[in-house]
């Protein structure tokens, strides 16, 4: 029984599961991305505000700042949109990663996200969006 | 002396056992807490884009109806500058 016991020991210590890395990586990364909407959100509301304030004066001119200021708004929503999806991919590849024991795709997804939420960051602050930096 | 040796790793081994299973606690609570940050994240961003639909809609409707009575409104295609 003793000898059994050290097998189911040795066999689960061997295992060393890397997902915690990878939970630990969305939690951390997931307010960083939500500040990030919020700015965008932010910025949106001053833009929209300041095309309104136009609209009397010079309507063509109101809606072609409006359509530049979407085509704006639609790159950095589309940024933000691909780094939440690749953290739920992320989660959601958990069971697989657990039962394949692939220790270096775990980590490679856990590079990728902080690897991400960096890109994103520098890409949406040229446009007014604060995305806050995430330290592992 | 064998016995003695047994009884040891045995002991070792009981040990290693209820660090793992704390330690299997330890993931489901990481997992929960990255599971919620998700979902809270959804919810952020949500809300954002429904202010932002129901921001623009309303822009769009304040340059439609003053290009209606804008004196060039009619004459001019909105999407060029």
């Amino acid at each position: 029984v003793s000898t059994f016991r050290l097998l189911i020991v040795s066999v689960a210590l061997a295992g060393c599961d890397p997902t915690p890395v990878l939970f630990k990586a969305v939690a951390v990364g997931a307010p960083v991305v939500a500040a990030g909407y919020r700015s965008l959100d932010a910025a949106d509301k001053d833009q929209q505000n300041a095309i309104r304030a136009e609209i009397k004066d010079d309507p063509q001119k109101a809606q072609a700042d409006l359509n530049a200021h979407l085509k704006r708004y639609g790159i950095a929503a589309i940024s933000l949109d691909t780094t939440m999806a690749t953290m739920q991919t992320a989660l959601d590849s958990v069971p697989a990663l657990k039962a394949a024991h692939d220790k270096k795709a775990t980590m490679d997804l856990v590079s990728t996200l902080f690897k991400l939420y960096e890109d994103v960051r520098q890409e949406l602050a040229p446009l007014g969006i604060d995305v806050p930096k995430v330290t592992p | 002396m064998m016995s003695i040796l047994v009884e040891l790793l045995t002991a070792i081994a009981q040990a290693a056992v209820a660090y793992e299973q704390a330690n299997e606690a330890d993931k489901a609570a990481l997992e929960g807490q990255a599971r919620a940050a998700i979902d809270a994240l959804r919810g952020t961003r949500s809300a954002a884009i429904a202010d932002h639909d129901a921001r623009t809609a309303e822009t769009q409707k304040e340059i439609d109806d003053a290009l209606k009575v804008h004196p060039l409104g009619a004459l001019k295609d909105p999407s060029v500058p």
